[in-house]
């Protein structure tokens, strides 16, 4: 932590140190010389949907590849004086992951109309993930420099578009729990579950961004929105953990 | 940008690994194999092979099958081993002799975390059942979900009857003990029978490529470890030993074909009208290497260690109503070779019998509603 500000500090220092800082500032701030302005953003989007921390049940992380991911923005900001400003706006996404890996004594439990088959299981789990929404995010930029700013605050998604399926197998289960029945579920006849119903509508979190202006109009961006609540709704049980959205998008943005 | 997002997976993937936690401690205590160890085996076991036993995952009463002539004086100082879960402790310590002339003994296991454990009984008992079969007597299994059948020799219960009721329970946990396949028929012919009739079996069963479950009762055993695999065969096993020579083959029976046949993909098989099965089959126990012989779902019917078997050839659509009348079967034992009246004597042969109200439901093809009542069944022998 004490690095950090130490570092802050010293970028501070010496962009304020330079004689051609003031024009520096002014070159690089708006292009009509204003304290506000509007970004279009468009940036690829990858991450996960994840237990933090990863639970004792989780063995190993065997596959994973982004599904989907991709945004699109529209921001406006304004300065208060030269370092420091808001940012808000609407951000459409859609993002999502395959992941699978090796669990142990994994509680489950599938539903089958009026049919449940619960217990833990042993193997393999893959599932895949897919969200698509709207982001408002409520930001606090500072100016770090003349062509780099840091974003910092809350945001609120709506999702569209929830999904959240998986498969079991290659392991076994035991009936109810760990002395229950065991059944084998092999990799021909995987046990498939579907979770999309038990995923909330509206998450929230924190996002961290960073732009960099390439030139008056172009800017590059990286930002990390960490999700806070857990996609899954208070009330489903069966899985014993909460799972966070993280996704991080990379890309562009148009200056107006 | 392509480099870019392989570092970031690869950091993002590196983060997770490095975020596993170390392997908690196993949760199950189960005991896999129970041995016996005695000095001389052969003064109390008809076969070697009967000192070890399996043990499948829902079983907790582990029974060795002793001769008759076995008297409980002589299993004062029996010592044991088991398999089990790795980490499992075993309490009492198995480093010791026991004592089973009083009965039973019991042994609790827990598991390596120490969060769970179960409680196993070990009996010696002799194996004796008549093979007159009325199909009286039936209760609930322990978590009440479903009937199961016993016969009933000297005030002693024996649980030689199997049916496919375990596997259904998995895929329609909310069905009633009556909405099972194989459940107790009040009015047979003489007291009370036993109803078979296939039933879907729900969603779960459909994703399996299993959508239906044949009303079925044999005589065997029934293990879902390998049900929902490629291996479903190895899921029913079939016989116990037997020391009278069979004859003929009895019973009576009802039918009604159910009205549309599916394959396991659910797609109705144009032509076909379901058929029940019944057969009887008796089998050299023992192969002559001394390894103990166990028939399968797959080779039940088949398998070159069968000296015996009686099929019923083909059942009339009599109707399963009250009012329609019972039809009898009396078919005689095809013997494909002689049997050793010593080794006949010595439980060396196994009998199993088996009926069911879909004759391809291994197979999971058949129609749903397709039943077959049967009562007063009789493998009847010298």
């Amino acid at each position: 932590m004490k690095y950090i500000k130490y570092l802050i500090f010293c970028v501070f220092a010496l962009t304020s140190l330079s004689g051609q800082a003031e024009d520096l500032y002014k070159k690089w701030s708006t292009p009509r010389g204003t304290s506000w302005g509007f970004l279009v953003r468009t940036g690829y989007a990858i991450g996960g949907t994840s237990p933090i921390p990863l639970p004792p049940e989780v063995r190993s992380i065997g596959t994973y590849s982004p599904e989907g991911g991709w945004t699109l923005s529209a921001d406006f900001f304004n300065m208060f004086g030269k370092r420091f400003g808001i940012m808000t706006g609407v951000h459409f996404f859609m993002e999502g992951m395959n992941a699978g890996a090796t669990v142990k004594n994994y509680k489950m439990g599938i539903q089958m109309g009026e049919d449940y088959l619960e217990g833990v299981f042993t193997g393999t789990d893959e599932t895949k993930t897919f969200m698509s929404g709207f982001t408002v995010p409520l930001l606090a930029t500072f100016r770090v420099s003349p062509r780099w700013n840091i974003n910092i605050g809350p945001y609120v998604s709506y999702l569209l578009h929830r999904d959240f399926e998986g498969s079991v197998y290659d392991g076994y289960l035991r009936v109810g729990n760990p002395t229950g029945e065991k059944v084998e579920i092999s990799r021909d006849n995987p046990a498939t579950y579907n979770f999309d119903g038990d995923m909330r509508r509206v998450l929230w979190g924190v996002e961290f961004g960073a732009d960099w202006k390439v030139t008056q109009h172009f800017t590059l961006f990286g930002s990390f929105d960490w999700g806070m609540n857990s996609v899954f709704n208070r009330e489903f049980q069966t899985i014993d953990f909460p799972m966070y959205p993280l996704y991080a998008t990379f890309g562009v943005a148009y200056l107006y | 940008m392509k480099k870019f997002s392989v570092l970031l997976l690869s950091l993002c993937t590196g983060f997770f690994q490095s975020c596993i936690s170390e392997e908690p401690l196993n949760s199950e205590c189960d005991v896999e194999f129970c041995y016996v160890h005695l000095d001389n085996p052969n003064t109390y076991f008809y076969s070697v092979a009967d000192t070890a036993k399996r043990v499948p995952s829902a079983v907790n009463v582990i029974k060795f099958y002793v001769k008759e002539s076995v008297r409980p004086e002589q299993l004062t100082r029996v010592r044991l081993s088991f398999d089990v879960t790795p980490g499992a402790v075993v309490s009492p310590s198995l480093d010791r002799t026991f004592d089973f002339s009083q009965g039973p003994v019991d042994f609790t296991v827990f598991s390596e975390d120490n969060k769970w454990s179960r409680l196993y009984r070990v009996a010696f008992e002799p194996l004796r059942f008549e093979s007159d079969f009325s199909f009286e007597t039936s209760e609930k299994e322990p978590k009440g979900r479903y009937n199961i059948w016993y016969e009933q020799n000297d005030n002693k219960a024996q649980y030689i009857w199997t049916t496919g009721n375990p596997g259904f329970a998995l895929s329609r946990s909310s069905a009633k003990p009556e909405e099972y396949p194989t459940i107790p028929l009040e009015k047979g012919l003489s007291g009370r029978g036993v109803k078979l009739e296939t039933r879907k079996t729900g969603i779960f069963g459909m994703s399996v490529k299993m959508p239906i479950a044949a009303g079925n009762l044999f005589i065997g055993t029934f293990d879902a470890l390998k049900a929902t695999t490629p291996e479903t065969m190895k899921a029913t096993s079939f016989g116990f030993p037997f020391s009278e020579k069979p004859l003929r083959f009895t019973g009576y029976y009802k039918f009604k074909p159910g009205d549309v046949c599916i394959d396991r993909y659910s797609k109705p098989i144009p032509g076909m009208v379901d058929a029940p099965d019944a057969y009887a089959v008796l089998y050299r126990n023992v192969d002559e290497q001394g390894n103990p012989v166990m028939l399968y779902g797959d080779d039940v019917l088949t398998n070159p260690n069968i000296v015996a078997l009686a099929r019923v050839p083909s059942f009339k659509v009599t109707g399963v109503g009250e009012e329609d009348a019972w039809e009898y079967f009396d078919i005689p034992f095809e013997y494909k070779q002689e049997i050793n009246p010593n080794t006949l004597k010595n439980f060396g042969y196994s009998l199993t019998v088996v009926y069911t109200s879909s004759i391809e439901g291994a197979l999971f093809r058949g129609a749903e509603g397709s039943t077959l009542l049967i009562d007063e069944s009789k493998v009847i022998v010298e």
